[in-house]
């Protein structure tokens, strides 16, 4: 498992994607994906998204790896059994 | 209650499906019409009749009839494929289950996020909740658990779920607003090729999750004998009179009328034959959804669903119209698989 913190970008529809820096640009990241991605927690005031993903899924740019305990430091309890 | 209602797709094209038994076309042309044959129908070695499911291509997404998914809270769960190819767009969806009504209704969705991959995003309203990958040429059975606000007002939460196994689940309580009290389910244009979906079955919160979204099948079982009618119904009831009009694949062309209707005429039909007709005796039968279509003037109707030792489960009453087809439908949990089902269309 690996667990990111990422961007967000708000697409016209209205749904909050996950995002990655390109050139400077914030653009959606949906396509990158890979699947089996568990989303823990959408941080709208930081406009991120907490995501544990498996180990397949690069980091994009714009993303910062984390551990679970620096996760539970920023949002304490968020991963169990650390 | 627990099954509200189910549908097995039959041999109706896309002309009926639309103009008189409700279901709803996003866009046109393309592929859009029933498919059957074996790899294109979800069913199971003893089955003795014909299956179908509806084959759309790209962007071709279509609605089920409306106001049959549990309002508010409950499971919607499909049995589709994607043959060859995935297509990717937000309108497009495997599933979607929305609120209808304003333009802040809750929503929960599945589409596909990489078509060259098989990669699929799962939503809580404007919340993502994670991805999964499924295979192509396969069928899976995917079912989305919702809570538009009746726990928690103001609150969306959905559960996903994909062959009996749960993939995802979020809550999204920053935009929603209120309780979702028509819901509406979408799918379909999730391939470039063919993209398949044989069945629906909708749940309120009687039954738990686990067992909503265990695969299990649907299939159409058609009145095989006439039980009785009140009023002056013209095919009379005896033998197969009215059964011969009324059961099995939609035919607009054909119906059993009473010309002076009066509160309480029915109709009653029967199938007393349910295991041949199934090609076994199940073990479980979660319920039967009678569906009725009918037309007319000043008057209203129900359709009812029963074993034939029980008590009858009552449509809402509706009224008919001329201009096409009313639908109505009703479902029973009281069913087993050794039942003789009646069902029942009445003027109230």
């Amino acid at each position: 498992m690996a667990y990111y913190y990422t961007p967000t970008k708000t697409a016209s529809g209205g749904l909050i994607e996950v995002a990655k820096d390109e050139g400077g640009e914030v653009v959606s990241a949906m396509e990158d994906l890979v699947g089996g991605i568990h989303t823990l927690k959408l941080d709208r005031n930081l406009n991120r998204y907490v995501l544990d993903c498996p180990e397949d899924q690069p980091a994009l740019s714009g993303w910062d790896v984390k551990t679970a305990e620096e996760i539970n430091t920023d949002y304490p309890g968020l991963i169990e059994g650390v | 209650m627990a099954v509200v209602w189910s549908w097995a797709f039959g041999s109706e094209g896309k002309s009926p499906m639309e103009t008189y038994l409700g279901f709803e076309y996003i866009n046109g042309g393309g592929t859009q019409a029933p498919f059957t044959g074996a790899d294109n129908v979800y069913s199971y070695a003893s089955y003795p009749g014909t299956k179908y499911s509806w084959g759309t291509s790209a962007v071709r997404g279509f609605r089920f009839p409306s106001t049959v998914a549990a309002p508010g809270a409950g499971t919607v769960a499909v049995a589709l494929k994607a043959k060859t190819t995935w297509f990717g767009n937000t309108s497009s969806p495997l599933l979607l289950i929305e609120g209808v009504g304003d333009p802040t209704d809750m929503q929960a969705l599945m589409y596909v996020s990489n078509a060259s991959t098989s990669t699929i995003a799962m939503w809580v309203d404007s919340t993502f909740a994670g991805t999964i990958s499924l295979t192509l040429d396969d069928w899976h059975y995917v079912a989305i658990s919702y809570d538009f606000g009746v726990t928690t007002p103001n609150t969306a939460t959905a559960t996903f779920f994909v062959d009996g196994s749960q993939v995802a689940t979020a809550t999204d309580n920053s935009g929603p607003t209120g309780t979702e009290t028509k819901v509406r389910i979408t799918s379909g244009g999730f391939s470039n090729t063919l993209g398949l979906v044989a069945q629906c079955v909708a749940y309120d919160t009687g039954t738990s999750e686990a067992d909503a979204s265990a695969p299990i099948f649907v299939t159409r079982v058609a009145p095989n004998q006439d039980t009785s009618d009140a009023g002056s119904w013209s095919p009379a009831s005896g033998g197969t009179n009215q059964v011969a009009v009324t059961a099995g694949t939609y035919n607009n062309a054909t119906s059993v009328v009473d010309a002076a209707p009066s509160s309480a005429d029915n109709v009653v039909t029967e199938v007393n034959n349910l295991s041949a007709q199934l090609g076994l005796t199940p073990g479980i039968v979660r319920g039967g959804t009678a569906h009725s279509y009918s037309s007319g003037t000043n008057l209203r109707a129900i359709c009812s669903v029963r074993d034939s030792g029980g008590v009858y489960s009552d449509s809402p009453p509706f009224t008919p119209d001329e201009n096409d087809t009313t639908y109505g439908y009703a479902t029973s949990t009281g069913l087993t698989g050794s039942s003789t089902i009646n069902v029942k269309y009445e003027v109230v």
